[in-house]
């Protein structure tokens, strides 16, 4: 394992250019989005509920650019996740008493247990980000952060955690017009904030400490997804699919796949097929109904019907028409 | 490694008071000392049942400030701590700087009884020896003084002590059916106790083997090693001399 992060010590060229390589065009159409995603709702629910059966812990950790839509897609997952199976730790700079410790004390205590997930909005990966660009931590404990960073993700990766890590990419332009957009609304412009201009300035800097970040911490045990963020369909589609992939076939190792599950269609095909015949390849003829009720909630007490289609519509307008964007 | 320590040394008892009480006040001055300097101090005492952990400790805390201290006895995870990784119940007990944490018995369980009794699986085991040396490299390198305690007494002498715990009124509930069980599986808990030592003795973060057949000796050894190499860490010296 140090043998892999030795030998990443000097970058070659074709690494260095990871991010430049995204392709920052793809994209997903609006008609195979309202079909596929509600089953791949469901499936996540179906997985979740066997992935606290079969005690595995899941770590999920979003990093990004400011306006990729890190927020956003996790209020996409955990919309129809059981609230109880998971915690979400939106992470900032270590506070006074977390400083009193180790760094990754207050990353290990936030760890999930068995059969629970634990999602990070922004990560320990802030430690080679931005407290290396703007000089909060000096070089040599950042520098030695990379080590710290995969020796904690292997530990709990032998211990059975299946771990995930993302990181949503957008251009430097799309930054920009995302920024003037958000604040072009005065109930959307609290998103930018000061200091995220000054980041969006130094885009290069932060380029450069995530291909090192990149390089450095891609393991078999936490391998990145590099997600090309600027549609938000084919964002929260490929997040969808990365998680559920990697549980099914887990799942399936143990003999723990649930026996509703049905395989899932190759994401890359559906992509590149015209949007009639990616429905077909998925296997829905038409979208659904835009009030087609979400999976039964088995967590109503009272066993009340399930939230009606109103919910529905609800969802489906902030995905298409708020000013609030990726 | 355990067959050359030299289990006869021993201590008078005036001797015995008066370094203990010497040591104590010093340790009592560093542990203020830890305190200005926002280091985190962390002492673990691992050993045979009888050894004199529990007694160690006692003779550690016992002039310390009460509020600069925590002492966590561990034992089989319960609960939350058996839902997590098996680290992660020592992770939530590390003292923040300048406090110190004391462990009777410790992550070092996983090497010596979860491996002779069966409790993890031996890959779970034989990886334990790595990530405890990156999780003491990692307190480490943030500033704790880390302290490692192997408590050591021959076979015989902690048959005689089980014998006088059983006939002690006061003393009976300490000796536990357990206690002879283990026992029995002496041997192996030795090859384990071996192999920890060689494994997880690293430069930054040595075990100490304190020699426990004489109580006496055992606890001045503990806190003289307290003393000297808080006062190293911290560039303190508690004996010097005040105006």
């Amino acid at each position: 394992m140090y043998l892999a992060v030795l030998t990443i010590r000097f970058l070659p060229e074709e690494t260095r250019k990871m991010l430049e390589q995204v392709d920052l065009t793809r994209k997903l159409s609006k008609a195979v989005y309202r079909a596929w995603m509600p089953r791949l709702r469901d499936q996540l629910y179906t997985l979740q509920k066997a992935s606290w059966d079969a005690r595995i812990p899941v770590v999920i950790l979003f990093e990004g650019w400011d306006a990729a839509g890190k927020g956003t897609t996790i209020q996409a997952l955990t919309r129809r996740l059981d609230p109880r199976g998971f915690k979400l730790y939106p992470i900032r700079e270590a506070r006074t008493y977390e400083k009193k410790h180790p760094w990754l004390w207050r990353f290990w205590l936030k760890i999930p247990a068995y059969g629970e997930w634990a999602i990070f909005d922004r990560s320990w990966y802030g430690r080679v980000l931005v407290e290396r660009v703007e000089h909060i931590t000096p070089k040599r404990l950042w520098r030695q952060a990379y080590d710290d960073i995969v020796d904690f993700e292997r530990a709990l990766a032998d211990d059975g955690a299946l771990i995930f890590k993302f990181f949503l990419h957008i251009s430097k332009k799309e930054q920009k017009r995302r920024f003037k957009k958000l604040l072009k609304d005065p109930l959307t412009a609290w998103h930018v904030a000061p200091e995220d201009w000054e980041h969006h300035k130094k885009y290069e800097k932060y380029a450069l400490a995530t291909e090192e970040m990149l390089a450095r911490t891609e393991t078999e045990w936490g391998p990145w997804t590099l997600v090309p963020a600027t549609n938000r369909r084919y964002t929260r589609t490929l997040v969808f699919y990365t998680i559920l992939k990697k549980l099914a076939a887990r799942l399936q190792s143990m003999d723990a796949l649930p026996r509703q599950w049905t395989p899932l269609p190759d994401l890359d095909t559906v992509v590149s097929l015209p949007p009639q015949e990616a429905l077909e390849f998925i296997g829905v003829e038409t979208a659904p109904e835009e009030a087609a009720p979400p999976p039964k909630a088995e967590s109503t007490p009272d066993g009340a019907a399930p939230p009606k289609a109103e919910s529905a519509p609800q969802e489906a307008v902030p995905a298409e028409n708020s000013p609030q964007t990726e | 490694m355990l067959n050359q320590v030299d289990l006869t040394l021993s201590l008078d008892k005036e001797t015995y008071k008066r370094e203990l009480l010497r040591y104590q006040l010093a340790l009592h001055d560093l542990g203020y000392q830890a305190y200005v300097q926002q280091r985190p101090v962390v002492m673990v005492f691992e050993g045979w049942d009888a050894a004199g952990k529990g007694g160690a400790i006692k003779r550690v805390t016992e002039r310390l400030d009460p509020r600069g201290y925590m002492v966590h006895s561990i034992a089989a995870p319960k609960g939350d701590d058996a839902e997590h990784h098996y680290l992660w119940r020592f992770w939530r007990r590390l003292p923040e700087a300048g406090q110190i944490a004391i462990f009777d018995r410790s992550w070092y369980g996983r090497v010596m009884v979860e491996r002779v009794e069966g409790f993890c699986t031996q890959a779970e085991w034989q990886r334990a020896y790595r990530e405890i040396n990156a999780f003491e490299r990692q307190l480490v390198d943030y500033g704790t003084v880390l302290f490692k305690f192997w408590m050591h007494i021959s076979k015989d002498e902690q048959l005689r002590r089980f014998e006088e715990r059983a006939a002690d009124p006061i003393k009976q509930w300490k000796l536990t059916d357990e206690d002879w069980r283990n026992r029995e599986k002496w041997d192996l808990y030795y090859d384990a106790v071996e192999e920890m030592l060689l494994k997880t003795s690293t430069h930054l973060a040595p075990w100490t083997i304190v020699e426990g057949n004489d109580k006496h000796y055992a606890r001045v050894k503990v806190l003289r090693t307290l003393v000297n190499d808080l006062s190293k860490a911290l560039d303190y010296n508690p004996f010097r001399k005040r105006k």
